[in-house]
């Protein structure tokens, strides 16, 4: 026991000097990408109006009867209000929150999943790797927005975004699950890996200390990847009547509600909500496209 | 290999699908509010008889798939029938997913047809003049695209449809269907008369489909020519135009043929927003409305035929990907 | 002999939003639909030119040809037949019957009490479209197909066997067709009766021995419901249909009917929901429409549309709050009492119909229109729904009930009162309405939990009487002898919060026993008051309903008392005359 302490110890240490190395260098080179600082800025702003902003701003997301509905926007109502009196800056800042609230749940939820899954199939091959890739081709089979869809009409009250988040992580892990394994499977004949295995190390002890770390550039440019896959599906399915429902709402359900206003006087509620998911969408975009340069420099050449 | 992925696609959406749905029950509430008398047990128990919903869900599966034990002749996959849906006999599944196919198919196969097209041209373009302006603008449109939720483009380009309308004096811009209520008439004339519907909403598509696709180019097509055979060839003096035509371009094609196939099913989702969006009675609504009204059998077929053409998809891909791999062909 | 049981209905024209405008977009026509509030008959009326094409959108679809079994009982393919199908007659908006011209000479006449028989008179000439007349055989075919009788039909499943299971026998003699019925058969509306449906030589020539086999009766009732109607004893005759997409009608010739048909086609069309109904028409796709609901997002589009016009006003269904009984609170009926009176009905109707309809009026009969002949308001002396907390509080205090120091109300045994409200996940009005009666009677000190239900799990629900208060809607069609017993009796199974009343049952059984349509209208009321008593239902509004029209129509108005509303009759349309 005393063994595998020691060589962890020494192991580590042996990682984190190589680590350090290879983040700040990471670092510096995510920070030439001019698009990819940028679209940060811009993303870590959208962060703070939806988390920050109800807090400064004095109408909430609710409905009030001393708001007049269906006004322009103005000094007292940037975005304008609707019909049923609502502040659509409040509405907006909570939209924005709830849908990122989703993003940040489904980024993670699904990259934990699909990380442990395709490092188990990877790491032990044989017959666990078969019968694992055969239920992600059962998933990948699956049309995405029927089966989540079906889901989330399932539940037996309003959808809210805790629900939809746990949904789409639950069938939104299997491109990383792919992509993890595809690596894993080249790891694990590695020296670092032989070594841990002679020192005694247990299965879940490698695959969780030494397989997943070492997947760590896939894995992050893909949670980025993921942030803008949920934005995208959770919208899309609260428009087509599967995703939240009222009372929770979300950037999605502002876009129905707005329905074919984009060229009447109404126009504000159409486009203020499309262009903040295409704001949150483009820049995590460019943010993942960045850390992927910054990662892996062999494909700063072929940038894709 | 197919075949048992998708038994266990069916299987895992049947479950899903089945258990919180109870179609009997909520038709007896519609006839109830639209009747305002009450429905006789004996058409509640034939109702229930009809939709197979007198047995349990594996009985139901087991009986959807093989048609064996007592059954009405109307279910049983393997003996090529569907299962009855909830909407009624005069909708029969088998009937619906066919005629509803070609329609989806023909919105996609333009859409991923144009697509492709665009993205080549973009991504080509992009690859040669790269850290141009060109390229800059190409790609920042690329990710503005990728970025723009289907649903909102066709909500206002089908708005845009109606204000140009206006504009013009004339309904050249059709918002809903994909042709003339009862239309008839050999392929050509069906094809022109369904002219006014098709283009704004494939125009929607293919902007939804077309910016992964372009990047893919893009990456491939430098690949290319940092490569040493196109090097080479420059180096032997050959005009560049001709590099770029004979050799990186054909080579560069390859990832893309072989993506191509795999972005047919990524269309096939992005039809059911489409579909809902302008009216099309496509395979996509099909499902979303099967979903909506729980009519399991109904959603079973457009599993098993989308889960068919995304394995085609892959399947093809494969088989492009082995005739058109240069290292296999050149060897 | 026209019964003019319901007076002209408030068909409210105008809308909300927009006071001065009032639906009229563009130039204004002539008529248009402003003056339907004063003139439910005949407002937009006029001259037709000769010819022409319509399209009519429909918000719904359907899969199933035969409006006889449960699978096609449904609105819009009810709307989808109007041009075609052989029913008795239509209710028009003022509420007056009027008999189908295309196949009876006369009213039908009731010959004797005891039992029940009732004489129709086919109009000469009355037939199916293919150079067929209609016979005694076919009303003993619809008897068949509706009787619920596995000796008469085996397999059929019929939406509704009221009246099948009552018919005796039928018989006929030259244009003349007797129904009788059975003992227990007594409805003061025999006139109304359904007694048409199918072709039965059409059956016959398809091979069905239906009057002799029982299996074959319902095997043509099978090929009924899968075959597109091309027969006809309408004004139009089907050309092409695809169930749930279209219906194309052209003129039927050998219609029998005496008002003169101008157009040439007719093309039914569904659409998927209102907003592109709106869209649709907004860009000349659609000639018109009388979809189910209305938002103020629609009105405002129609707002802005040239060369249409529109109105606003309560359609054939009414919004109400029901109590479940078995709850274990709401089984006071001294709580259901005060809860319904701390409800503020006007504040909730201000709040969401009065968006769409500003001229909309609480509905206080739960089988009576507001304006009916019969129309009587029992319940605004009662003070349900009237949002008085004090005196739901003095009701309470007089019960025994009790309030803890932070205001909770505790029931006489020391409980805390807590309820659900559920209400459909898509209808925005039933949300606030609950919102709103869970802020009333916070200050009652009852905690409502709000708990939405998925659009198509709304049967599921009151069947398993999963709620404690709940907010949907009925059918409000001029009828009313099988309303009563269907929402109250007790061992109905649409008394869906379970209320139990010997003498409500009482009541209601005696609707059903008179013949006199005065008489029964009276036994209704009694019927009403008794439920209003119980403290059980509380009606809000007749639910507002939008129809659109564009400017080349002439004689198209809605109808709330017609489940075909608007093209309740489609043989008058046309192309206005310029």
């Amino acid at each position: 026991m005393s063994n595998t302490a020691a060589s962890d110890r020494l192991e580590s240490e042996a990682l984190s000097t190589k680590e350090r190395g290879q983040w700040e260098m990471v670092f510096r080179r995510f920070f030439r990408h001019r698009a990819a600082v940028i679209s940060m800025v811009i993303f870590l702003l959208i962060v703070l109006f939806a988390y920050v902003g109800p807090f400064l701003w004095k109408w909430d997301y609710k409905i009030h009867s001393e708001i007049p509905s269906w006004a322009a926007p103005s000094m007292d109502h940037p975005f304008g209000t609707d019909k049923a009196g609502r502040d659509m800056l409040g509405a907006m800042m909570q939209a924005t929150k709830q849908s990122l609230n989703v993003a940040l749940v489904v980024a993670i939820g699904s990259t934990v999943i699909g990380a442990l899954y395709g490092a188990i199939a990877g790491f032990y091959r044989g017959w666990v790797d078969a019968v694992l890739m055969r239920f992600l081709d059962i998933m990948f089979v699956i049309p995405f927005l029927v089966i989540t869809g079906a889901l989330a009409g399932a539940i037996d009250t309003s959808v809210r975004w805790y629900h939809m988040a746990i949904i789409l992580a639950v069938f939104g892990w299997t491109s990383i699950a792919r992509a993890v394994r595809a690596e894993v499977l080249s790891l694990r004949e590695k020296e670092f890996i032989e070594a841990a295995r002679s020192a005694g190390g247990s299965d879940w002890h490698i695959i969780v200390k030494h397989l997943i770390p070492n997947t760590m550039s896939v894995i992050i440019v893909s949670v980025t990847l993921q942030i803008a896959f949920a934005i995208l599906s959770e919208t899309t399915l609260s428009f087509l009547g599967l995703g939240i429902q009222s009372p929770d709402t979300s950037l999605g359900l502002l876009i129905d509600a707005a329905g074919a206003s984009a060229f009447n006087e109404h126009w504000y509620l159409f486009y203020i909500p499309g262009v903040m998911i295409i704001l949150i969408a483009l820049t995590i975009n460019f943010i993942g496209d960045g850390l992927r340069d910054a990662m892996d420099p062999r494909q700063t050449m072929v940038r894709r | 290999m197919m075949i048992p992925v998708l038994l266990g696609a069916t299987i895992l959406c049947f479950v899903l699908v089945d258990i919180p749905n109870d179609p009997v029950q909520d038709r007896v509430f519609e006839i109830e509010q639209s009747t305002g008398e009450p429905v006789p047990q004996s058409t509640i128990d034939a109702l229930e008889a009809t939709w197979y919903y007198d047995r349990s869900i594996p009985e139901r599966y087991w009986i959807w798939l093989t048609g064996v034990g007592d059954t009405n002749d109307d279910i049983g996959l393997i003996q090529g029938e569907w299962g009855p849906s909830i909407e009624g006999t005069a909708m029969p599944i088998g009937d619906e997913v066919s005629d509803r196919f070609w329609i989806t198919l023909r919105l996609v196969l333009f859409a991923t047809i144009a697509s492709i097209g665009i993205a080549i041209l973009a991504g080509v373009v992009s690859a040669v003049k790269q850290y141009s302006r060109v390229d800059y603008t190409l790609t920042f449109l690329g990710f503005l695209f990728l970025a723009m939720p289907i649903f909102w483009l066709g909500q206002l380009f089908k708005e845009g449809a109606v204000q140009l309308n206006k504009i013009l004096g004339s309904t050249v811009f059709q918002t809903y269907g994909s042709g003339t209520t009862g239309f008839q008439g050999n392929g050509w004339a069906v094809f022109v008369d369904s002219l006014p519907y098709l283009i704004v909403p494939t125009l929607v598509l293919m902007l939804g489909g077309y910016a992964a696709i372009s990047r893919y180019q893009r990456a491939s097509m430098l690949e290319v020519m940092n490569s040493d055979y196109v090097r080479l060839a420059r180096a032997k003096g050959v005009r560049n135009g001709t590099v770029m035509r004979r050799h990186a371009l054909r080579t560069a094609l390859i990832p893309v043929a072989t993506f191509a196939p795999l972005s047919l099913s990524a269309a096939m989702g992005g039809a059911m927003v489409t579909e809902r969006i302008f009216g099309w009675r496509g395979l996509g609504v099909y499902s979303l409305d099967a979903i909506n009204a729980g009519d399991t059998f109904a959603v079973m077929a457009y599993v098993l035929i989308s889960g068919i053409v995304v394995l085609i998809g892959v399947l093809i891909s494969d088989i492009l990907y082995g005739v058109l791999d240069p290292r296999i062909r050149f060897e | 002999m026209k019964r003019h049981h319901m007076a002209a209905v408030a068909a409210s024209a105008c809308t909300a939003l927009v006071l001065a405008g009032c639906g009229q977009g563009g130039e204004a026509s002539a008529a248009g639909l402003d003056d339907c509030l004063t003139d439910p008959t005949g407002c937009n009326a006029g001259e037709r030119g000769d010819g022409g094409e319509i399209t009519w959108a429909l918000d719904g679809s359907w899969g199933s040809w035969n409006q006889n079994t449960s699978e096609g009982n449904n609105a819009y393919v009810s709307v989808a037949l109007v041009g075609m199908w052989p029913y008795t007659g239509q209710f028009d908006p003022a509420g007056d019957f009027i008999v189908n011209e295309g196949l009876f000479a006369a009213e039908p006449e009731l010959v004797s009490e005891d039992p029940v028989t009732v004489e129709y008179t086919l109009k000469s000439g009355a037939n199916w479209g293919d150079g067929t007349d209609v016979t005694v055989d076919d009303f003993i075919y619809h008897w068949y197909a509706t009787s619920g009788n596995a000796d008469l039909c085996d397999g059929c499943d019929p939406a509704n066997t009221t009246r099948g299971s009552q018919v005796e026998s039928i018989t006929g003699e030259g244009s003349t067709v007797t129904v009788t019925y059975g003992e227990d058969y007594h409805s003061a509306e025999w006139q109304y009766e359904e007694v048409l449906s199918q072709p039965s030589h059409i059956a016959e020539d398809q091979g069905f021995d239906w009057q002799n086999d029982p299996k074959a009766m319902a095997a043509a009732e099978d090929y009924f419901a899968e075959t597109v109607p091309t027969w006809s004893t309408g004004p139009f005759t089907i050309e092409q249909a695809v169930p749930g997409d279209y219906v194309i009608y052209v003129r039927n010739d050998d219609w029998a009917g005496d008002t003169e048909v101008t157009l040439d086609k007719i093309t039914f069309r569904v659409f998927d929901g209102l907003d592109n109904i709106v869209t649709a028409l907004r860009n000349g796709e659609i000639d018109g429409a009388s979809p189910f609901s209305v938002t103020s997002e629609a009105i405002t589009q129609l707002e802005g549309a040239d060369g249409t016009s529109y109105a606003v006003a309560g359609g054939p269904s009414w919004e109400h709050i029901d109590l479940n009984t078995h709850n274990e609170f709401l089984s006071d009926p001294a709580l259901r009492r005060a809860v319904l009176t701390a409800i503020d009905l006007e504040n909730i109707i201000e709040r969401t119909y009065a968006f769409v309809q500003s001229d909309i009026e609480r509905k206080n009969n739960h089988l009576f229109r507001n304006g009916s002949e019969y129309y009587a308001d029992y319940l605004s002396a009662t003070g349900q729904g009237s949002g008085d907390i004090e005196m739901a509080r003095g009701d309470l205090e007089e019960a025994g009930y009790e309030w803890d120091s932070d205001g909770s109300l505790l029931t006489p045994g020391g409980e805390q009162v807590t309820l659900n409200f559920r209400y459909s996940e898509s209808k925005e009005n039933r949300k606030i309405t609950g919102e709103l009666t869970q802020a009333t009677l916070a200050d009652l000190g009852i905690d409502v939990e709000m708990r939405a239900i998925p659009d198509a799990d709304l049967g599921s629900v009151l069947a398993e009487a999963d709620f404690d208060m709940i907010s949907y809607g009925w059918s409000s069609d001029p009828l009313f002898v099988g309303s009563a017993s269907q929402y109250w009796a007790s061992d109905s199974g649409s008394n869906f919060g379970g209320l139990e009343d010997d003498e409500l049952d009482a009541l209601i059984a005696d609707i059903n026993g008179t013949l006199d349509y005065e008489e029964a209208a009276d036994r209704a009321n009694l019927a009403v008051q008794r439920v209003i008593e119980d403290a059980y239902v509380l009606p809000i509004v007749d639910t507002p309903v939008v129809v659109m029209v564009s400017d080349r129509l002439v004689n198209v108005r809605d109808n709330w008392a017609s489940q075909q509303r608007a093209a309740y009759n489609i043989a008058e349309w046309g192309i206005v005359d310029e």
